[in-house]
């Protein structure tokens, strides 16, 4: 299912959540709405389901206006960031609550809620605590189980809201792995609000970058991290440098760590940096060096490393291996439209 | 560490459980010793009078009468003042809280002038035929009326605990309102309304100052049980009175032991 969001205001009082956002997410994409906390991307998410009303706008699911239906009428598949399982019901009983509360002629039957419910335990692998109560799981087990129990009516969009925020890190990046899997194997259109851009840009198809109730970018994982459109988004992806322009640049250069080059010897266009310090756990080598007179931080494998042979209190000689440069000046973003 | 705790965990123990004895323990254990004195035979012969069988039909049936209706305007109530914030709220929340600081028989005099045939409200009904002071109807209105802060008071604070993600989890699955309520929020708040309602029911059970006055206390009518003890004591019959009161403390007992057991089952069958 297709949804096209047009021009979306909402305001609480004198603030203003969103400041006109509009967005299209295709049929069967996974796409991920990457923000700070507090920038409406929740809000955002909640409109679409209709849990919170719109102050102006549309959202067209497959060509049709939804702002009008309440949320019992939608079929959005909407998974809270702590699960919101109904703690009196099994977890069968929480799978089959979707199914059950239709009305009497819509409902299937009690065999075919149950052979319902058993795939779906079979989908989340968790058939063999079906006759427990949520009290009783893990915080993976839970999100999964609140997942199967959106499964289980069908619905045309699935809408996560944080939906591994409660959880810790390593049983994250498992299930957002799972998470995606499922989506390859369901094909479900699915949008997940996140303020981790790690998690965004590993599972997501898409990424919509969004700040202070505007959409800063919409673009692939490898769109919104190395081509960012605005210094917001640059910033928001992960670490970077801002860098003296060069002459005849009228802002910094925005480099990140792996971004700039060093070397043992000066060279044409490099400059010299004194190294501060050097952390070598982790995938790369983060190095924390001083460019004329300002903290920069550097990034090289470990076989650079080696070559290097660099330690706290000797020089190396740096040079940015990209040009990224913004026309306005950072926190500068023009006001209005 | 978990020796010293463990130690004083048995001195707060025995502190409430010496509190206990003396407050709770002492009298009741006083009264039924000296029901232990009394042949049973009295016993049987006092609670097959047709008046004091009357008075316990009244005063057990209309408690739970009165303990399911404050259940239902309790809930409501307690609804109103935990989800919406109004004009008032405070002040309505105050006067929930009246009937706990009245004194009962100035409540019993106002309700009785409220619904008395000429009174404000009794005169509206009296044309329909309905008449509420001096009948049991009295009884149940003052009964409602002193009950009903227990429910809203019980209630309140887990309505307002309750997640709002849970009625909309269920909203966004298709459910109604109505089977949200009943699916949903009626489990949460249960324990909490049958806690509440229990209390209602038990206060209702001893209840004398507001319902002498509107009741009318007509003999196998609209007489209650505590007005019935009261009567013997009055006359010096003290036998009568312990047997009645031995009889009526065994019926709440068993009555307020069946809820909990209740409560109890209910909990360990979720648990399991």
């Amino acid at each position: 299912m297709s949804i096209d969001i047009r021009d979306l205001h909402k305001s609480y009082g004198e603030t203003e959540v969103l400041k006109g956002v509009t967005l299209s997410v295709d049929k069967g994409e996974l796409l991920a709405m990457l923000g700070p906390s507090g920038c409406g991307k929740t809000t955002l998410l909640r409109i679409i389901a209709g849990l919170e009303t719109a102050d102006s706008g549309e959202v067209y699911c497959e060509g049709q206006q939804v702002l009008e239906e309440n949320p019992e009428a939608r079929r959005m598949g909407f998974v809270f960031q702590h699960y919101a399982l109904f703690r009196h019901m099994t977890v069968f009983e929480n799978i089959a609550f979707g199914l059950r509360a239709r009305p009497r002629a819509k409902r299937p039957a009690e065999n075919e809620i149950r052979k319902r419910v058993d795939v779906l335990l079979d989908i989340i692998q968790l058939n063999w605590i079906a006759k427990r109560y949520p009290e009783q799981l893990s915080g993976g087990q839970r999100q999964r189980v609140a997942l199967a129990r959106v499964l289980a009516v069908e619905p045309r969009v699935l809408l996560l809201d944080e939906p591994f925020g409660a959880l810790d890190a390593k049983v994250r990046v498992e299930l957002r792995h799972w998470l995606r899997e499922r989506h390859a194997d369901l094909g479900v259109t699915t949008i997940f609000v996140t303020h981790d851009q790690e998690e965004a840009l590993d599972v997501a198809d898409r990424v919509v970058v969004i700040d202070a109730g505007r959409v800063e970018q919409v673009g692939t994982p490898d769109d919104v991290y190395n081509r960012p459109r605005t210094p917001f988004v640059c910033k928001f992806m992960g670490t970077v440098n801002l860098l003296q322009p060069d002459i005849g640049e009228d802002g910094p250069l925005y480099a990140r760590p792996h971004e700039i080059d060093v070397t043992r010897d000066p060279g044409p266009g490099r400059q010299p940096v004194a190294v501060r310090a050097v952390r070598k756990a982790g995938p790369l080598v983060r190095l924390a060096v001083e460019l004329n007179g300002s903290a920069v931080e550097i990034a090289v494998t470990h076989a650079d490393m080696a070559r290097l042979e660099a330690a706290p209190g000797c020089v190396l000689y740096a040079m940015p291996c990209v040009k990224r440069v913004y026309a306005n000046p950072p926190g500068g973003k023009d006001e209005g439209k | 560490m978990a020796h010293k705790k463990k130690k004083s965990g048995r001195l707060s123990l025995g502190i409430g459980l010496a509190y206990l004895g003396l407050l709770l323990f002492l009298p009741v254990s006083a009264l039924v010793l000296k029901g232990l004195g009394i042949p049973l035979k009295e016993f049987a012969a006092t609670f097959s009078e047709p008046r004091v069988l009357a008075a316990c039909r009244l005063t057990f049936g209309v408690a739970l009468l009165a303990a399911l209706f404050n259940a239902v305007t309790g809930f409501t109530v307690a609804w109103v003042l935990a989800r919406y914030r109004f004009a008032g709220r405070r002040l309505l929340d105050s006067v929930v809280d009246l009937p706990f600081a009245l004194p009962t028989a100035v409540a019993g005099i106002a309700l009785s002038g409220l619904y008395a045939p000429d009174g404000w409200v009794g005169r509206l009904l009296a044309p329909l035929g309905v008449q509420v002071a001096y009948t049991p109807l009295g009884v149940l209105v003052a009964l409602v009326f002193v009950g009903f802060p227990f429910v809203v008071r019980t209630v309140e604070p887990v309505i307002e605990a309750l997640d709002i993600g849970l009625e909309e989890a269920s909203a966004c699955l298709g459910a109604s309102r109505i089977y949200t309520f009943r699916r949903v929020i009626l489990p949460e708040v249960a324990p909490a309304l049958l806690t509440g309602a229990t209390m209602a029911f038990a206060r209702g059970l001893g209840e004398y100052g507001s319902v002498i006055f509107i009741a009318g206390n007509l003999p196998g009518v609209s007489e209650i049980l505590p007005l019935l003890i009261v009567a013997r004591l009055e006359s010096y019959d003290f036998t009568g009175a312990t047997v009645l009161a031995c009889g009526m403390l065994a019926l709440s007992f068993a009555m307020l032991l069946g809820v909990n057991l209740l409560e109890g089952w209910k909990n360990r069958e979720k648990k399991a």
